[in-house]
């Protein structure tokens, strides 16, 4: 007899319906999968099998065919496990009141005791299925966190094969899971780090608030041990709090790479990813036999922070230039092109010589000229020119370090910070796409970087004395649009210009 | 290219023989009345030449001679390249004075430059801010009362020197370690072009197409100093290789002036060295350098008239007693971060400080 069910599969942060057919027949004993299945989901024959016996049912001794339609797409996932066990009981005709599985999307993965295990990805198949006009589902209990904060679902969490055989036979009561509600947890998010911690840098904590206010992408430059990494890592508690819409779309990700906390079940904080330098191009821009996303996904809407930018090879910074851009990164691989978000602040450090001690001005440095310059050169221009800020980030001494009084905190900075961000908010809401200064198109910047005569010609003039490069010209006007809305002020005055020239440090001639 | 006698080619194509070492090229000259008779007749002088150079400098010798040897020598020089040679006229005499003079030099630029009185100013490679800050301090003044500024068109001190001598619109003049057309280090091809835009001259000993060899710059240091009035050291560490143009000042006997620096900077201790072995005269300002020459100049720092509110006054006044970080300005002057940013930018827009490496503000 036929059984036929609906399950759902991962591509790229989206999902789309797979139909599980299971047909049995008399004949020698038996289980084949067709539907380009992967490994994973040839081996579900084992599972199958395993927790129909171990669950207390009688496993079919006839010949199983199952089919995965569409059957040119490749699968290669263990979701289908338990929709595979409830359609090969209900093929064998001794079920026929398993029938109501026909109003359900069932997702999860079998162990051997017929347990369910979690699966990767609850979240984004839940949400893909929904936009497909399915409401019901039967999910595994450990991932029914993830599933509480999509609203219109109907979802019910299983524990056991056995839970969800006897559910759909309407022996057992089963309540859908509670939904949780976002604001509910919000407040839950600490910070290990807080900004009140970073003592001194006052210059470079300013330039970060910029940054984070005017969503612009920020390169440190300094000694070894002058604090960049714990900066960095300040940046994520002065960000604005994700709404719920920013936090499906980023849990979606993680959900999908499974990194997501089965407790919590949702991101509450922006994500800070720090991909190492010897992080390869798959896994940073994503792909991989398994399309997985990369750091630059599962950085989006949060901060991607990569330190000591000059050790990551060359070809790797390069791949940056799409996601910087686009908000989103393509990968095209053979059989499929995937597109996923990456819309992320880039943050990164870098020693200003090989040895780290150039220009702190105790004579420490015994790099060549020739072996700091092609330090520098390692980041090539068209990276650097997607880099709003650059500042100078140097170690304070110990009497700094033990003197210094209580610094402001991360919560008055970040207030600040979302009031400024819905500025921008507001300005550019007839804007598809951008959301903050930084993703100004020339166009825009046109309209709302103008400044007076008076101050173009400052302007230029700063540019002949201080030796700037040209095309630093509207990254300036940007950061200078970011420091007028931190005052709240329509226009730029000379002052926001001149103190967005302190953050273009790289511009200046001193870097030989 | 200006047109040029015989015995200049035949200095022109000595000097560019490798291989022999330059005293010997001069003793062997001597072997006839002038360079051209000398090379009309090297066949018949082998024995001697021998005797002088060993059989494999007469072979060098023999390699490169023919019938249109001092043409094809002259030919290197193209693309707005001259020379000139000791027999020219216009042959420096500060340089004809020295121990070692070069047989030829080549040049790109306006070879008048050399008709100014020169001081060379030299240093280390990796310099701090404060090395900085003396080359631009003294390369300045010097520019603007005329005085042609000398270097070698290395980076760090070198580098600073030419680039504000260039600022005052002075007249800048580099001495090269290789030849022309193998400028060295190529990141400073584009200054080496100002250089010469503005009047200025870059000259070497070396063929047009000779590469660099670390044993060039030492040799090249007696140049800078042989064409220079006075070589003043900017900031120089014990291994710098300024300490040899300084030895060759000394040996030269021209005024050698060394600026100190912090006893506890390792980028100085070449120069506190030498001052504390009273090798030349200690300077702190373009005066002591000019009352040393018996120049009679009065060098005055010319600050834009800008009128400054209460607060800028203060950092300036505040940075009088040195280069302070951004945050003891901070502390000092009790204003929050983005006053005193937008502050010190417009400041440096005016010419009044400086913004060094690291956060580093001075005048």
């Amino acid at each position: 007899m036929l059984a036929k069910l609906k399950s759902f599969s991962i591509e790229g942060v989206g999902g789309y319906p797979v139909d599980i057919e299971i047909d049995i027949n008399n004949g020698i004993p038996s289980y084949e999968t067709v539907g380009l299945a992967g490994t994973a989901v040839k081996e579900a024959k084992e599972r199958v099998r395993a927790a129909i016996k171990n669950g207390g049912y009688s496993y079919p001794l006839k010949k199983i065919t199952v089919n995965l339609a569409p059957a040119d797409t490749k699968k290669e996932s263990t979701v289908f496990d338990l929709a595979t066990a409830i359609g090969v009981l209900a093929a064998n005709e001794e079920f026929e009141e398993l029938r109501t599985y026909k109003d359900y999307i069932i997702l999860g993965e079998l162990s051997f005791d017929g347990g369910v295990r979690r699966i990767n990805g609850v979240m984004p198949l839940i949400i893909a299925a929904l936009e497909k006009g399915f409401y019901k589902f039967i999910i595994p209990a450990g991932n029914a966190k993830e599933a509480s904060f999509i609203e219109k679902a109907e979802v019910f969490a299983v524990n056991t094969l056995r839970e969800a055989v006897e559910f759909l036979k309407n022996n057992l009561e089963l309540q859908p899971i509670e939904k949780t509600s976002f604001e509910s947890i919000l407040n839950k998010n600490k910070f290990k780090i807080d900004f009140a911690d970073v003592k001194g840098q006052s210059a470079a904590k300013r330039a970060l608030e910029i940054a984070v206010s005017g969503g612009h992408n920020v390169l440190m430059i300094g000694p070894p041990g002058a604090g960049k990494t714990m900066l960095a890592k300040c940046i994520p508690t002065i960000m604005p709090n994700m709404t719920f819409e920013e936090a499906i779309e980023v849990t979606k990700i993680h959900s999908i790479a499974g990194c997501l906390d089965p407790e919590i079940g949702i991101l509450t904080s922006r994500p800070f990813r720090t991909p190492h330098h010897t992080t390869t191009i798959p896994a940073l821009c994503g792909g991989g036999a398994k399309s997985r996303p990369g750091e630059v996904s599962l950085a989006h809407r949060g901060v991607l922070f990569l330190d000591e930018m000059p050790e990551y090879p060359r070809r790797l910074l390069e791949t940056l230039r799409q996601p910087l851009e686009d908000g989103s990164i393509t990968v095209t691989r053979a059989s499929q092109s995937l597109e996923y978000p990456s819309y992320f602040m880039l943050v990164s450090s870098m020693n200003p010589c090989p040895c780290g001690h150039f220009g702190s001005g105790d004579g420490k440095c015994s790099c060549t000229p020739q072996a700091i310059k092609k330090y520098v050169s390692r980041l090539s221009g068209p990276l650097l020119d997607r880099i709003d800020i650059h500042i100078e980030v140097d170690g304070i001494s110990y009497e700094q370090l033990r003197t210094i009084e209580k610094q402001e905190g991360s919560a008055q900075v970040k207030e600040r910070v979302e009031k400024t961000r819905q500025i921008q908010l507001e300005r550019f809401k007839d804007f598809k796409g951008v959301f903050t200064n930084a993703e100004m198109p020339a166009s825009l910047i046109e309209k709302y970087c103008k400044i007076d005569r008076n101050s173009e010609q400052l302007l230029k003039r700063a540019f002949e004395k201080l030796g700037l490069s040209a095309r630093g010209s509207t990254r300036i006007l940007k950061v200078a649009r970011t420091i007028a809305d931190m005052e709240g002020s329509e226009n730029i005055s000379e002052e926001n210009i001149f103190e967005a020239i302190q953050y273009r440090s790289l511009d200046r001639k001193y870097w030989l | 290219m200006i047109k040029h006698s015989a015995d200049e080619k035949v200095l022109l194509w000595l000097n560019g023989i490798e291989g022999i070492s330059l005293s010997r090229k001069r003793e062997i000259l001597t072997f006839d009345d002038n360079p051209y008779k000398f090379f009309k007749n090297l066949k018949s002088h082998k024995e001697k030449i021998i005797a002088v150079c060993k059989e494999e400098g007469y072979n060098k010798l023999e390699e490169n001679y023919s019938s249109d040897a001092l043409d094809e020598c002259e030919k290197q020089c193209s693309d707005g390249i001259d020379y000139i040679t000791e027999c020219s006229d216009n042959y420096p005499t500060l340089l004809r004075d020295i121990e070692k003079p070069p047989l030829a030099l080549y040049y790109l630029g306006n070879i008048k430059a050399l008709e100014n009185i020169a001081i060379a100013i030299v240093g280390t490679r990796s310099m701090t801010n404060y090395g900085q800050r003396v080359a631009e301090f003294f390369a300045g003044s010097f520019a603007k009362v005329k005085i042609a500024v000398v270097s070698g068109l290395a980076y760090g001190i070198d580098k600073t020197a030419h680039e504000k001598t260039l600022e005052v619109g002075g007249c800048a003049i580099a001495v090269l370690g290789g030849g022309l057309k193998r400028m060295y280090p190529k990141e400073n091809t584009d200054l080496a072009r100002r250089i010469i835009k503005t009047g200025g001259l870059i000259l070497t000993e070396y063929p047009p197409e000779r590469n660099p060899k670390p044993y060039y710059f030492p040799e090249r240091n007696r140049i800078i100093s042989g064409l220079s009035n006075a070589v003043l050291i900017a900031e120089a560490g014990i291994k710098s290789g300024a300490l040899i143009t300084a030895q060759h000042a000394i040996i030269q006997d021209k005024k050698l002036f060394l600026v100190p620096g912090s006893i506890f900077s390792k980028n100085c201790d070449g120069v506190n060295a030498m001052i504390k072995d009273d090798m030349g005269i200690t300077v702190t300002e373009p005066k002591d350098v000019f009352e040393a020459m018996g120049f009679n100049f009065v060098s005055e720092e010319e600050k834009e008239n800008i009128e400054f509110d209460e607060l800028e006054e203060f950092i300036i006044k505040s940075l009088e007693s040195g280069e302070k970080h951004i945050e003891e300005l901070l502390k000092e002057t009790k204003l929050p971060i983005n006053t005193l940013n937008s502050m010190l930018t417009k400041l440096e827009v005016c010419g009044i400080i400086k913004k060094l490496r690291g956060n580093y503000y001075g005048l």
